[in-house]
């Protein structure tokens, strides 16, 4: 692994030389938590039009010579960073670079084609609402994160592509695209050398103005129980996400805190997957996980079984919470889930792309320098105390965020029978924006 | 090597060496076990992991109707009890060795793979011997992974309209022979399997004369055969029946379905009868779908997507089974467009292939993108492992990855043409309109 330039490194590359294939990752220090009020997706919307013309190419001929060399460009944009990701054939490398700098620094934007992807971002996020687990997901997070930029839509809604124009994009270009905001990071067959030319000139051709602040606020945990239901016809299963504010890796517990997150739904046989899926049948999948981002994210349950067994299902999740928080976990489950950490470690380092990204997000997420590095020894030291610890000060049974997709009519009246204590409950439609 | 490991050993436990079958650059290794088992190794020491598959020649297409989605539920309970490991057992210790394992069934074949870090590679050779011969099928274990199966089922088609439209799709364009049924079966098969249906299924199927074993990663071949020989070489083969597959008639009418369902938008699938993957019009075939359906300068996504904006998606897939299959493309309206001018504008250009058939220039930007994808394929262990795997079981061809790459890159766009009017051929074909319909129940 490279870092070749100097405080603070922009330039990052995992050569490989395994596969003739390379993978290129331009991303900017500024995310959709940018975006102005009631323009969400402006970002989203720069991004995916940036190769909609340059200076020296329509549309058209990008869309074509892309395909030409072998390549595939895809974007993503999200609250605190957003990025450009290229993959390419090695042979190819040369003439893709090219048009990856047009594209990323003389972007023509026009407005017809502007108006086109905003048209398409649209067409893209109605076709979501078939997607029961995205939905459930995003309305997770909207109520979770009200208030805080994790729970605004990035993808913009159909609302917000309307009214979008060229100059929301031009204006989120301007403010992502600069040069001190720019990591150019590669993995696989290219030479560091190689990237440092490339990034060099890129990063010259932008803007050199102070970049946007990364200032971000740490989102409250939500307090006490709310029930939402987004109301779908015809559903035969639910879709269901439970949970609160997580944790993250600044946090002096938070290795604790993941090795808690293993233990209660982090691998196949854990309690979880044990309780719902192998003892009762009653969902496919059943996982938790802990998101990461610049500053806490979500602490989230994952279940989806048939609609009749959904009521009996998350007050059953609700239980084992409960428990989890009251008798903490054993020293057995804790040896357990060490060994399972630590071992599979040596998948999250067997491609140069996972390496590469292991830097990227010390740098992107503000991780401890040696996070990863260190990763293996910090499960290693976790003691029992310190989990229970961590579980009782990070986890509570009483504040929790619960929402289903499924048919409301059918399954409020059991649900609210299941569920003690709820705050709220509040029914949403599956279209809203 | 192998001369020592074979010397003084009963002809039935040792361990024959066929010829390398070239991968790339590399080659794997061929092996054969005195009972049979295949196995095929591929040394790649890129990182100190090993991927470890067991392919099973057996998938849905063995099955009768009344018993369907028998061998995806046996995929399941592959990973409950054995004789010498309690329910959960299996999981457990491969998870706490930092294995991560899981399986995939279809058509013709049914995979298990585990990919564990290289030290503990005894454990996967330990544990898949152990189930493939000592598994044990309780009342309560069946009756517990038959609701997970019927949920999965739910979430894969009942509550995905995609789901549903392949399904109904495979359903009505093949009647006698068994790709008609899906491979996770129908709800009602799924809900009435019983242990004793799926004892039967084990004997018959599961055998090392009927798998192969495919490993990939950093392995020591010195280390690995005895272990392998150690508990695979007493392993009994067993008589593996020969499917006798209904041919399926020749279609000679065009089969329409309308659903409609609650979905936000119109959508169409359309199904043309099309060769098994190891014919020569198969790659052809596969380069005719990237060309008009692949990337955002494929002709139909131009079309439809992007200058006509009467879609926000189109799809197409070559099927990659044994026997022949299905040419689909897919098409997912904006809101607002019916099914039907869906469909129309799809005809239009499917028709159009006679008189403005692919360009030279369609046929590089389709072959150049399915390179990319053949190499993205191989950059992990358990990719590679999954290639080889894949290839032998349906082809015969460790190795046919890269011969149909080389297939692929000689594709003419005269090829595609004479493809396109050979097998686009509208009384071959099966629709599946959707309507979209909020306000009803699915029907």
């Amino acid at each position: 692994m490279k870092s070749a330039s100097q405080k603070p490194p922009r330039v990052f590359s995992a050569s490989s030389h395994d596969l003739p294939i390379v993978d290129l990752y331009i991303v900017t220090e500024t995310g959709t938590a940018h975006d102005p009020r009631g323009r969400e997706g402006a970002l989203h919307l720069c991004l995916r039009a940036l190769r909609r013309g340059t200076a020296r190419r329509t549309a058209h001929e990008i869309d074509a010579l892309i395909d030409r060399l072998g390549a595939e460009l895809s974007t993503s944009a999200d609250p605190t960073t957003s990025m450009l990701h290229a993959t390419v054939i090695r042979r190819n490398l040369e003439p893709f670079l090219d048009l990856m700098h047009d594209i990323v620094t003389e972007p023509a934007l026009p407005m017809h084609e502007v108006a086109q992807v905003a048209r398409e971002i649209k067409a893209e996020i109605v076709d979501t609402r078939d997607d029961d687990r995205a939905l459930a997901g995003r309305h997770f997070r909207r109520v979770l994160f009200d208030g805080h930029v994790f729970g605004r839509p990035s993808q913009g809604t159909p609302r917000s592509m309307d009214r979008l124009t060229r100059e929301d994009a031009r204006r989120a270009w301007d403010l992502a695209f600069r040069r001190s905001n720019v990591v150019i990071a590669a993995a696989g067959d290219i030479r560091p050398a190689e990237l440092e030319t490339f990034a060099a000139r890129t990063l010259a051709a932008l803007p050199d103005t102070r970049p946007p602040a990364r200032d971000l606020a740490e989102p409250a945990p939500v307090k006490g129980r709310h029930l939402v239901i987004v109301d779908k016809p015809a559903r035969t299963q639910t879709q269901i996400y439970v949970g609160n504010v997580g944790s993250h890796p600044r946090d002096r517990d938070h290795m604790a805190i993941t090795v808690a997150n293993t233990i209660f739904g982090g691998t196949f046989t854990a309690r979880l997957m044990r309780e719902i899926r192998s003892k009762r049948g009653w969902s496919y999948g059943a996982s938790s996980r802990l998101a990461r981002d610049r500053v806490r994210d979500a602490w989230s349950m994952w279940t989806f079984p048939a609609a009749a067994d959904a009521p009996a299902c998350v007050a059953l999740q609700i239980k084992m919470v409960e428990r989890l928080v009251e008798k903490g976990v054993s020293a057995r489950e804790l040896a357990f889930a060490k060994s399972y950490l630590s071992r599979s470690f040596a998948f999250e380092v067997d491609t140069a792309s996972k390496r590469l990204w292991h830097d990227l997000d010390v740098r992107l997420l503000d991780l401890p320098k040696r996070y990863f590095k260190d990763y293996v020894a910090r499960v290693d030291a976790v003691t029992l105390d310190e989990v229970n610890a961590a579980i009782r000060k990070r986890i509570n049974p009483d504040n929790l965020v619960i929402t289903l997709v499924a048919t409301a009519s059918e399954i409020r009246p059991a649900l609210e029978k299941s569920l003690k204590g709820l705050d709220s409950t509040r029914v949403v439609s599956f279209d809203v924006d | 090597m192998l001369a020592r490991l074979n010397r003084g050993v009963a002809r039935s436990l040792r361990i024959a060496r066929e010829e390398p079958v070239p991968f790339g650059a590399h080659a794997v290794e061929c092996l054969r076990l005195g009972n049979g088992l295949r196995v095929l190794v591929l040394v790649d020491e890129s990182a100190p992991v090993v991927s470890y598959n067991t392919w099973f020649r057996v998938g849905s297409r063995h099955e009768r109707e009344g018993k369907t989605g028998i061998a995806h539920l046996f995929e399941h309970l592959m990973f409950n009890e054995t004789k010498a490991l309690p329910a959960g057992r299996f999981d457990q210790l491969l998870e706490r060795a930092g294995a991560e394992t899981n399986a995939a069934t279809w058509n013709d074949w049914t995979y298990y793979y585990e990919n564990l870090p290289r030290d503990q590679f005894a454990l996967a050779v330990r544990l898949e011997a152990e189930r493939m011969h000592n598994l044990v099928l309780r009342e309560k274990p069946v009756a517990s992974e038959k609701e997970v199966v019927a949920n999965e089922r739910r979430y894969r088609v009942e509550d995905d309209v995609e789901g549903t439209m392949s399904e109904k799709l495979w359903e009505h364009a093949f009647r006698e022979h068994p790709y008609h049924h899906p491979t996770i079966g129908w709800m009602d098969d799924i809900l009435n399997f019983t242990p004793d249906d799926c004892r039967a299924f084990y004997r018959t199927w599961y055998a090392p004369n009927n798998a192969t074993l495919v490993l990939v990663g950093d392995v020591d071949l010195a280390h690995a055969l005895p272990l392998l020989r150690k508990h695979y070489g007493d392993l009994k083969p067993a008589r593996i029946p020969r499917a006798a597959l209904a041919p399926e008639p020749e279609q000679t009418e065009e089969r329409v379905v309308t659903l409609k369902r609650a979905t936000p938008t119109d959508k169409v699938s359309v199904g043309y009868k099309s060769p098994g993957m190891a014919h020569a019009d198969h790659a052809a075939l596969s380069v005719l779908t990237e060309a008009l359906t692949g990337g955002r300068s494929a002709r139909f996504y131009r079309d439809f997507v992007t200058e006509r904006e009467i879609a926000s998606d189109v799809s197409g897939w070559t099927s990659t089974f044994r026997d022949p299959g299905l040419w689909e493309v897919s098409v997912t309206a904006r809101e607002g467009v019916s099914v039907d001018r869906l469909l129309s504008a799809l005809d239009q250009g499917l028709d159009g292939l006679r008189y403005k058939p692919i360009t030279s220039d369609e046929r590089d930007r389709a072959v150049a993108r399915m390179e990319l994808n053949f190499l993205r394929n191989l950059e992990t262990a358990g990719g590679k492992a999954e290639q080889i795997g894949f290839f032998d079981t349906v082809l015969g061809d460790p190795g046919g990855g890269f011969a149909r790459l080389e297939a692929i890159r000689a594709v003419t766009p005269q090829r595609i043409a004479d493809v396109a009017a050979r097998y686009v051929l509208r009384h071959r074909r099966t629709v599946v309109k959707v309507r979209a319909d909020l306000s009803s129940e699915a029907a």
